[in-house]
């Protein structure tokens, strides 16, 4: 047992010294107190927010204009009000500040989508126009309409990509007798441009440039990193090239909007619904000092002729804005107006 | 019979095999089961110190040993959780414009894989003593990921070439100490880029993630510090058991600098043949 004693004294005093040491070896996190939350937050958006030129904002005018009003006795709810404040500034549909549960403050989420609701879309009135519906996937749900024409409900982007070579082929195998196809996005909440991009090609018969995305990569507002161009161009075994219609509104963004863009560039398509959300961008969710969570949009993303969209989004070629009297009446009249262009 | 009563009576079987007094047993395959304590400050992903525990961590080794040259070889890996230190596991709840309660919680899984390779030559008198220097080199491959940490994936993984300082002390009949100490003069380093996000046309996140964020570096600015002390006791010719604590320190500026303490506490066995 003596012999023992000396390696387990050695073995503790080294692990004791190092767990004594240990905060100085790390560097000290930042504080928890109103100051630095509110300059945590206004920093990670100056360093990361890619639309600060697209926009045209003076993010540091912002920072004087608000941080006076937060100080080491700001409360949960002044610091939240101070920074929704500034953030709503950004008018970006992909921000958003959720406080941790335990302050009983409210979620809040930027751009038009946070401060409007969606009435001019009702997915249970547009099931009363479809017959035949199949779920190939839990985003890809396909019906047929009157008239010949097929249907797909399109939720999102955000399966693993090497699925979607097979779903398609199954998707488009079974819409093949119609004669065209009606791509519903006013439901779907983003995803993955990779895949959105992969979408579009099979619908695809040209080679032409869809979207450009950069990332930020610097302290300065203008810092970004190489140009990443991607294409609409024929993919997969077989493309449906009979005329397609995309259906969108507001709540058509992010990786909803790329896939426009990639749409568009078939000139088979047709944009009609209402003006798209307005956020290309990919965003990150971020750690406040204090625990609460926001996401920061990193990218500028612009179309094919080099306009960004931010805030503004795709306005269609045919619009059309549903009134909630006439959803309450079993109507959709942009679905209607999508399957008269395709007869 | 499970797997583990399988390897425990495979052990037991092998240190009653009989054995010559004066057999050399130059190999040895080892077995270990610890836990892992591992506390981060990244800024690149969060102003939140986190820390992490596995638990258990397994190891698996082989050395081959004479008595002037030793090759080592250990893989070791397993699964736990990781939080912020303030905090823990995070809830974040709202409610629905339909009236609908949601709430979802931020607490993420941790994993960690090491697999390293090293040779030592021991420097010192034409015989081994009690007391016996080894120098020589090591090459390590460590992987730690965690799914959620501020809700985003984790990923830093390193792979370095490291000269290596070893001191083996047998303080009594059957006992000894093992003190080392190894340093990364050259590696590469895979970390989160600027805006923490791999885009990319062609490649999926995994290959975007390690080919837009391996670096090469040197150690002037890749601190990778690995400390080792550790026990063993001989039971037999055949069988020895002992204990290791392992501490490693990592530190890297860009895109902002991350600081991570590892250390794990072993329970080993090893098997002489």
């Amino acid at each position: 047992m003596k012999k023992l004693l000396s390696p387990a004294l050695l073995l503790f005093i080294l692990i004791s010294s190092l767990t004594a040491c240990t905060n100085r070896l790390l560097n000290p996190e930042t504080s928890d107190n109103p100051v630095a939350n509110f300059d945590y937050l206004w920093g990670e958006y100056d360093r990361l927010y890619g639309a600060f030129e697209a926009k045209k904002l003076d993010w540091h005018a912002l920072y004087n204009t608000y941080r006076p009003k937060v100080n080491e006795q700001t409360t949960d709810a002044g610091l939240y009000q101070t920074m929704t404040d500034l953030l709503a500034h950004l008018d970006d549909n992909h921000v958003y500040l959720r406080p941790t549960a335990n302050t009983g403050l409210p979620w809040y989420s930027g751009g038009i989508l946070g401060r409007t609701k969606t009435v001019d879309y009702d997915g249970t009135v547009v099931k009363r126009y479809l017959s035949d519906s199949r779920a190939f996937t839990n985003e890809m749900v396909c019906s047929k309409l009157p008239g010949q024409l097929g249907y797909i409900l399109l939720k999102g982007f955000e399966r693993d990509y090497s699925t979607y070579a097979q779903t398609m082929d199954s998707v488009l195998t079974y819409l093949q007798d119609t004669k065209g196809l009606i791509i519903e996005l006013r439901e779907n909440g983003g995803g993955e441009d990779r895949v959105a991009q992969y979408i579009a090609n099979r619908f695809a018969t040209e080679r032409h440039l869809s979207f450009t995305a950069r990332l930020r990569n610097g302290p300065q507002h203008t810092d970004f990193g190489p140009e990443l161009r991607f294409y609409t161009e024929p993919a997969g075994h077989f493309q449906y090239t009979k005329p397609v219609v995309i259906l969108t509104n507001r709540s058509s963004y992010s990786s909803a909007e790329t896939f426009v863009l990639a749409m568009l560039q078939n000139k088979t398509v047709t944009q009609v619904g209402d003006t798209t959300g307005g956020a290309l961008s990919d965003a990150i969710p971020r750690d406040l000092p204090n625990g609460w969570s926001f996401r920061v949009p990193i990218a500028d993303v612009r179309d094919a002729t080099g306009r960004n969209l931010e805030g503004i989004g795709i306005v269609p070629k045919v619009l059309v804005r549903n009134k909630p009297e006439e959803l309450k009446a079993g109507r959709d009249r942009a679905l209607e107006t999508a399957m008269e262009l395709l007869r | 019979m499970n797997t583990l009563q399988k390897i425990a009576l495979g052990f037991a079987a092998l240190t009653i095999i009989p054995s010559t007094a004066s057999a050399q047993y130059r190999n040895s395959i080892g077995f270990s089961v610890g836990t892992v304590s591992l506390r981060t400050l990244d800024q690149q992903a969060s102003p939140l110190r986190y820390t992490g525990t596995i638990r258990p961590l397994y190891g698996l080794s082989y050395r081959r040993r004479t008595s002037d040259s030793q090759f080592n070889l250990r893989l070791s890996g397993g699964l736990g959780t990781m939080n912020p230190e303030r905090f823990g596991p995070r809830t974040y709840s709202t409610t629905f414009d339909d009236g609908k309660p949601f709430s979802y919680q931020i607490s993420s899984a941790l994993y960690q894989v090491n697999l390293e390779a090293g040779y030592l030559r021991r420097i010192g008198g034409p015989e081994p003593g009690r007391l016996n220097t080894w120098v020589g080199g090591s090459v390590s491959e460590s992987l730690l990921y965690a799914d959620e940490v501020a809700n985003f994936p984790w990923v830093i993984n390193t792979a370095t070439l490291s000269p290596v300082v070893q001191t083996d002390y047998a303080f009594a009949n059957h006992h000894s100490l093992t003190l080392r100490v190894d340093m990364a003069v050259i590696g590469l380093i895979t970390r989160a880029i600027w805006a923490n996000f791999p885009k990319s046309t062609s490649d999926n996140n995994v290959a975007a993630y390690f080919r837009q964020g391996t670096h090469p570096a040197t150690a002037n600015r890749l601190g990778n510090v690995n400390v080792q002390l550790g026990y063993s006791y001989r039971i037999s010719p055949r069988l020895s058991v002992g204990t290791t604590y392992r501490a490693r320190y990592l530190n890297y500026p860009d895109p902002r600098p991350v600081r991570l303490l590892n250390s794990s506490l072993m329970v080993e066995s090893e098997i002489h043949f």
